[in-house]
């Protein structure tokens, strides 16, 4: 991709109702979000050629990304599942760029959805269950459930640099504002500093607000080449560079628990570009909590390592901002899209339409995915053309 | 609700039969004397699949930790509140084990302490770490 700079674009995106959508399938929310997609485009199925879906976690499903193509009727030259959880996203766009340089398909649709509110309300029976990988050395140590790895990584955090409460709560806050300018956020009560210490502990550092959402949501786009998409009906978003980065599997692994991979994969990202970091206008960061962000901060280089929490005080992250962060509302108030709707948010904006949200003049956007406990980063620049 | 447990395999089967002994065995690395965990068939470090079940010191301190204040599990739901740490043994090696015989509140960053074992099943006996106070 070191040459593909500018020569593929986002022409397409689409998003599914969000929240708790009743009676939801994840195929059905990730249908729904792919036609408007589509649709938001100005392409018909027969126009698209390769796919890339996402297996949902609670049903993990063979060939799902040709259950979906068959659902909508495409006839793929290529296609294949890709899960990396909140990585997903911004894999799959390295995936399709890939593809389209080589020639192997020329419109690729990504697209993928979750019941997982739905579901975990009323669970159905399953064929099978996904193996995470922390059934053996994590959860009968007493380690269980999504937030206790980000809650180890925070604490150390705020033992090396001082890192407060209140500095995270700043980060839920910020959220939570662009979330209520956001009609299909998921959370859109009010949300100060005051509630966020007064919100019940979940695993110690982390208080509710800290924790991202659980939902129904599809995501989709439709990405392909800047020839193709000059002739579209709407704007074109150029993807403009691309990097990852897989430090570890386990926060056990972790060398230093206080960083992640965008120490790593940022850097390659913006060589690919051939911009810099102070080029950046907003940034739709990964926030499975709100340490997630702050740490992202400090990788990229938003601010030297330590300070972001002092980066995150007095708004600079919230629309208005230095450098506004995960404008729709992200996991933690929007919806938890496995990272989906980072990018079309992104598009959103690049394209001037994020409506209340916008960020004025929005010329280049920072994008990241993350997957397991900090253990894969992924980081994507788009620009407007 | 039966907490869960982990699957024994003939890969990892001797660390679990240490710890029914009371003996935290960790793998070491025949030719670059590296320690792993989890086991592992080859060394990530060099690549060698020579490796030994090594007695460790089985002392060490307290890298980071949680709180639980809400159960993720049910069977875990009469312990709430239970710290887990991020134990960093002498070797070098982290480990996340249940704090044992220390209130939550005082658990510190930093803190040294010595690993003990609790027996759940005839299977397994989980190591666990007690924070010297």
């Amino acid at each position: 991709m070191a040459t593909a700079r500018g020569k593929y674009c986002i022409v397409g995106i689409g998003e599914s109702d969000l929240g708790q959508v009743p009676q939801s399938t994840s195929l059905g929310l990730t249908v729904q979000a792919a036609v408007r997609a589509l649709e938001d485009a100005g392409l018909t199925p027969p126009q698209v050629d390769g796919c890339l879906s996402k297996p949902p976690y609670q049903e993990p499903t063979f060939l799902f990304t040709d259950q979906l193509a068959a659902t909508l009727g495409l006839r793929l030259r290529y296609g294949h599942d890709l899960h990396a959880g909140g990585c997903t996203p911004v894999l799959a766009v390295a995936n399709a760029v890939r593809a389209l340089e080589a020639g192997l398909c020329h419109t690729m649709l990504i697209a993928f959805g979750e019941n997982m509110l739905t579901h975990s309300k009323t669970p159905r029976p399953t064929h099978g269950k996904l193996h995470w990988g922390y059934e053996d050395w994590e959860e009968p140590f007493g380690l269980v459930g999504p937030p206790a790895g980000y809650a180890l990584a925070a604490k150390r955090h705020m033992h090396c640099y001082g890192t407060t409460a209140e500095q995270l709560g700043a980060i839920a806050v910020a959220h939570r504002q662009h979330a209520i300018l956001n009609e299909g956020a998921q959370m859109r009560k009010p949300l100060t500093l005051d509630d966020y210490l007064r919100s019940p502990w979940i695993v110690e550092p982390f208080r509710l607000p800290d924790c991202s959402l659980v939902s129904d949501y599809g995501g989709a786009f439709v990405v392909t080449t800047a020839e193709r998409a000059a002739n579209l009906r709407q704007q074109p978003v150029a993807i403009l560079g691309y990097g990852e980065s897989h430090p570890h599997r386990y926060v056990l692994q972790a060398e230093d628990l206080t960083y992640c991979g965008a120490v790593e994969s940022g850097p390659a990202a913006f060589q690919m570009a051939g911009i810099a970091l102070h080029e950046i206008d907003f940034a739709e960061l990964y926030d499975s909590f709100t340490y997630t962000v702050l740490v992202q901060l400090e990788d990229y280089g938003f601010c030297a390592k330590g300070a972001g929490g002092t980066f995150v005080e007095d708004g600079r992250i919230a629309l208005g901002g230095a450098l506004p962060v995960n404008t729709h509302g992200g996991l933690l108030s929007q919806a938890h899209a496995d990272g989906i709707l980072h990018v079309t948010e992104a598009v959103k904006q690049l394209r001037g339409q994020a409506g209340l949200r916008q960020v004025a003049n929005a010329r280049i956007g920072l994008v990241s995915g993350g997957a397991g406990v900090l253990a894969v980063h992924a980081s994507l620049l788009l620009g407007a053309v | 609700m039966a907490k869960p447990l982990p699957i024994i395999t003939p890969e990892n089967a001797p660390f679990w039969e240490g710890c029914r002994n009371r003996q935290l065995l960790l793998q070491r690395c025949t030719a670059c004397a590296a320690w792993r965990y989890p086991p592992a068939p080859v060394c990530p470090r060099c690549a060698s699949t020579g490796a030994t079940w090594t007695p460790t010191s089985q002392t060490g301190q307290v890298y980071s930790f949680v709180i639980y204040r809400r159960a993720f599990h049910p069977a875990y739901a009469a312990e709430v509140p239970y710290a887990v740490a991020l134990v960093e043994l002498d070797e070098g090696v982290r480990l996340p084990l249940r704090i044992v015989d220390c209130p939550p509140e005082t658990l510190k960053i930093g803190a040294r302490g010595e690993i003990r074992f609790t027996r759940l099943t005839d299977e397994v006996t989980l190591p666990v770490f007690a924070p010297r106070l």
